[in-house]
This record gives structure tokens, C-alpha cells and sequence, in this order.
């Protein structure tokens, strides 16, 4: 019964897998994941354990996403990575919400944000500045609606 | 020989020398029956039994319990993992999403964008 008990760990130590607390190093990514995380190589060493074993299973999901997916992934993988757990976590947060919204809505925020985008540097800079400061649940009116 | 007599030859060979006991082995074997019978008549344990028995129920009753204690944390442990594992993968899977996502990852920050939805937004 002990000794039952015992496999899952003992097969799961035999493997070789690295110590979830530490996570792989650089070194010790297969090529494969190193060029899917290339964006990420400079700032490996500094990456959390536990981060490191996600952005390995997201790596493992990347062959599966279309070319378009992957090249918006690629090119946010390090603002990502910058970003603190609290922006992060609200970031998820308001994804799933957006995912909840019907795709019209959808549609019409992505819509608004290429509009956004092509905006000059001086007129976003205004916008926020127009940001009334408080919580994003009290003033958003779209990426935040319950 | 059948069974009966070799029965019979042991018995008599037991009962040789009995009536040859010294005085002290025979008081000694009356006081033991004595007390032996007044414990009985009260409903005692023999003497013995509560000081042997208690551990020796213990003693048989931790091993299994260990195992069992042992087996639970084991379930319990591995169950934890198992959510967490179930969690990492989630999260992973939900990170993924929004990476290769048509919004990009600054959309959901900008405040100026907030703005600029809500002004421009359709009811």
C-alpha cells in the first residue's frame, strides 16, 4: 500500500523533471521551446520557478495556434512577462469578461481599439489623463461591464 | 495402540509424583487457585490482563492506523496536487489565450483607451 503510494511521486522524481520550485533553466529548454521563448531568453534568470513551468505549457500549446496567433503571441510574450501579478491577474480578469460579451460587442471593442491605436502619442496621453482615477468597475464602460 | 489408550498413558504418566509434592509447592498452587477463583467471583480480569492487554490492543490497533492515517495523507496529498497541477494547466491554457488574442495585453491596461471606449462606445 506504502509502496503504492510512493509511485506516483518516485515516477514522478525518476523522470527527471526539474524542481517545480526552481523551474528549467534556459539551458535546459529542448530548442524547440527555446525559440518558441525566445523573446523571454534575456529575462529567463529572472523569472520565477513556478512561471517557468507555465510559460513552458504555454509553449506546448503554441504549435497548435495559427500562424496569426502566434505572431501576436510572440510579440506580447515580453510585455507579458513584464507586467506585475496584479496586472497580470486583472488582465485575465477582464479577458474573461470580454470572452462573456457577445461578439458583436467583441467585435466593436477591437473595433475601438485599432481606432485607439492609430491615435497620436499627445492624444492618448490626454485621454488618460482624462482618466477619472478611480477603480476601472466604477468608469469602464465596456471592457468592464458586468 | 488406538487413541484412547495413548491418551490414558499420558494422563497417568501426568499424575506420577503428584502425590509426592513438597508442602510449599502445594500451598503455593492452593493460594494461586484461591485467588485465581476470588478474582473470577468479582468479575476481575485476571491480574495480569489489564497491564498486558490494553498495550497489546494498542500495539495491533497502530499499525493499521498508521497505514491508515498514512494512505489518507497520501490521498489528500496527491488530490492537492492533482488541483493545483489542474490549476497551473488553466492558467497556462487562459495566459495562452490572451497572448495570442486579437486585443493585445496593453488594450486591457490603458486607461486612455477606458476613455476613449467610453466616450465612444454604442449603448
Amino acid at each position: 500500500m506504502l509502496l503504492t503510494l510512493a509511485l506516483p511521486f518516485g515516477a514522478q522524481a525518476a523522470k527527471g523533471a526539474p524542481a517545480p520550485a526552481r523551474g528549467p533553466e534556459w539551458s535546459q529548454l529542448t530548442p524547440d521551446q527555446q525559440q518558441i521563448l525566445a523573446p523571454l531568453a534575456n529575462e529567463w534568470a529572472n523569472i520565477e520557478g513556478p512561471r517557468r513551468n507555465k510559460w513552458v505549457q504555454i509553449a506546448k500549446r503554441y504549435p497548435k495556434m495559427t500562424p496569426q496567433q502566434q505572431a501576436r503571441m510572440q510579440s506580447q510574450m515580453k510585455q507579458w512577462a513584464a507586467l506585475s501579478p496584479q496586472e497580470r491577474a486583472e488582465v485575465r480578469e477582464r479577458y474573461k469578461k470580454l470572452q462573456g460579451m457577445p461578439p458583436e460587442k467583441r467585435a466593436e471593442i477591437r473595433r475601438k481599439w485599432q481606432e485607439y491605436d492609430k491615435l497620436t502619442e499627445q492624444e492618448k496621453h490626454q485621454l488618460r489623463q482624462a482618466h477619472p482615477g478611480r477603480s476601472a468597475k466604477q468608469n469602464s464602460h465596456s471592457l468592464d461591464v458586468d | 495402540m488406538n487413541e484412547q489408550d495413548f491418551a490414558e498413558r499420558i494422563a497417568s504418566r501426568l499424575d506420577q509424583g503428584l502425590d509426592d509434592l513438597p508442602p510449599g509447592t502445594l500451598y503455593r498452587l492452593r493460594l494461586a487457585r484461591e485467588k485465581a477463583l476470588s478474582q473470577l467471583r468479582h468479575g476481575d480480569m485476571p491480574e495480569t490482563a489489564p497491564a498486558m492487554g490494553a498495550p497489546l490492543l494498542s500495539r495491533r490497533l497502530l499499525v493499521p492506523v498508521f497505514a491508515l492515517i498514512l494512505t489518507l495523507s497520501g490521498l489528500v496529498i496527491w488530490q492537492q496536487q492533482t488541483i493545483q497541477n489542474g490549476n497551473k494547466a488553466d492558467l497556462a491554457e487562459l495566459d495562452a489565450q490572451v497572448l495570442s488574442d486579437e486585443l493585445p495585453v496593453t488594450a486591457y491596461l490603458d486607461q486612455g483607451f477606458e476613455v476613449w471606449l467610453y466616450h465612444h462606445t454604442t449603448e
